[in-house]
């Protein structure tokens, strides 16, 4: 058993505030072309999606805006941002409270009044894996297809195995899903890490899993990794275990080839 | 603990655009027949109630324990009081910290002019 198959390796106690991979009640949405009709009444059922429409224009060039329509989902979705991003223009509003003569508590209290601050979450749709061709299901319920991330059963709140997606993330009035009873589950430790890499994985398209391949080559344990600045030149230095430092100075000149080892003919059939 | 059937819905509206037999600006209602499909009708709300009774069970949903589990509960809005911790200064990234960044945390692949691959 792993995190994304253990329920109780993959979700933990929550904490006091929202935090990343929160599991809320939320609406999400993307929007499309020129589609969509009045939604006729709220959804009634998680994982439900109207096409509404949002605009209608009426000369099809610009300046204006094209006719739109908004697919909104009703359902569960993930908090994506960090404790730390949902909590910035707050510290900072306190801390210049503070500073124009506040007592501590009292910076706090204004500052939790303002509703304009952080006002902004991220969130991604919990989808099942009924939304998913087959052949997608195992990369997607290990956490190794890029763009999703696995949320397995979770008895006690009725979760049933899902999986983030990833390429529908919009943004929502933090208001709506910050409260009780909107979030049913957060994520331990160890599954946030791997949503905090799911997530530079997917928007930076960048394979963590080097690191990981650089230790192998190294043969113990990256400590450190510092990138030295020196003008246009790529300079990197790395500290292992044991204490040894290597420097790494990038180069334009093209890696030899590699020599493919010797293939002997064939011996003719004829 | 076993999933609550989900009930159907009725609710009122008023038609904006024309589908055939209907009429801009008239009083319709609309009854639920599975997550995403719903029926409108002219017909008045008994009506519309009995015409939701008559139809098939709808299909069990995935998510019907996890709506079990907040049934009934109250809509809410509001923010969880938080309490002050360090300011997250801004900061810069050199051209040597992106670049470090962007190589040795290598690219799953390097851009092209077509989609490209299938990952």
């Amino acid at each position: 058993m792993a995190w994304y198959d253990d329920s109780s390796l993959y979700y933990g106690a929550p904490a006091e505030v929202l935090a990343q991979g929160d599991i809320v009640v939320a609406t999400t949405g993307v929007f499309e072309g020129d589609r969509g009709d009045v939604s006729p009444a709220s959804p009634l059922y998680f994982g439900e999606e109207r096409l509404v429409q949002v605009w209608l224009g009426s000369t099809r060039t610009l300046p204006e805006a094209p006719s739109l329509g908004l697919r909104a989902r009703w359902g569960l979705a993930m908090v994506l941002p960090h404790a730390c991003a949902l909590e910035k223009e707050f510290n900072e509003r306190v801390a210049d409270l503070v500073a124009a003569g506040h007592m501590q508590p009292e910076a706090e209290h204004l500052a939790n009044n303002d509703v304009s601050l952080d006002r902004f979450i991220a969130l991604a749709p919990l989808c099942t894996y009924g939304e998913l061709a087959p052949e997608r299901h195992t990369g997607v319920q290990t956490g190794a297809r890029l763009g999703a991330f696995p949320v397995p059963e979770n008895v006690s709140t009725g979760i049933p195995p899902a999986w983030v997606d990833l390429r529908r993330i919009s943004t929502t009035d933090v208001t709506l899903v910050d409260v009780e009873p909107m979030r049913l589950a957060s994520l331990s430790s160890l599954a946030q890490a791997h949503l905090q890499a799911a997530l530079a994985k997917h928007w930076a398209y960048r394979d963590l899993s080097r690191y990981d391949e650089l230790q192998r080559a190294f043969g113990q344990r990256i400590t450190a990794v510092v990138p030295i600045s020196t003008g246009k030149k790529l300079r990197v230095g790395f500290t292992l275990e044991d204490g040894a430092q290597l420097v790494f100075d990038a180069s334009d000149k093209p890696l030899p080839q590699p020599n493919a080892p010797a293939r002997r003919p064939r011996p003719s059939r004829s | 603990m076993s999933a609550a059937p989900l009930r159907r819905k009725v609710t009122k509206g008023r038609v904006v655009r024309t589908p055939e037999g209907f009429e801009v600006g008239q009083s319709v209602h609309f009854v639920s027949v599975s997550p995403r499909t719903w029926i409108m009708t002219l017909e008045p709300v008994e009506e519309a109630e009995r015409l939701a009774a008559a139809l098939p069970v709808a299909p069990t949903s995935p998510w019907s324990e996890a709506m079990t589990r907040v049934q009934g509960i109250a809509h809410a809005a509001g923010r969880r009081p938080r309490e002050a911790g360090p300011v997250e200064f801004d900061s810069t990234t050199s051209d040597a910290e992106a670049l470090a960044f962007a190589t040795i945390v290598a690219p799953k692949r390097r851009p092209r002019g077509t989609r490209g691959v299938v990952r």
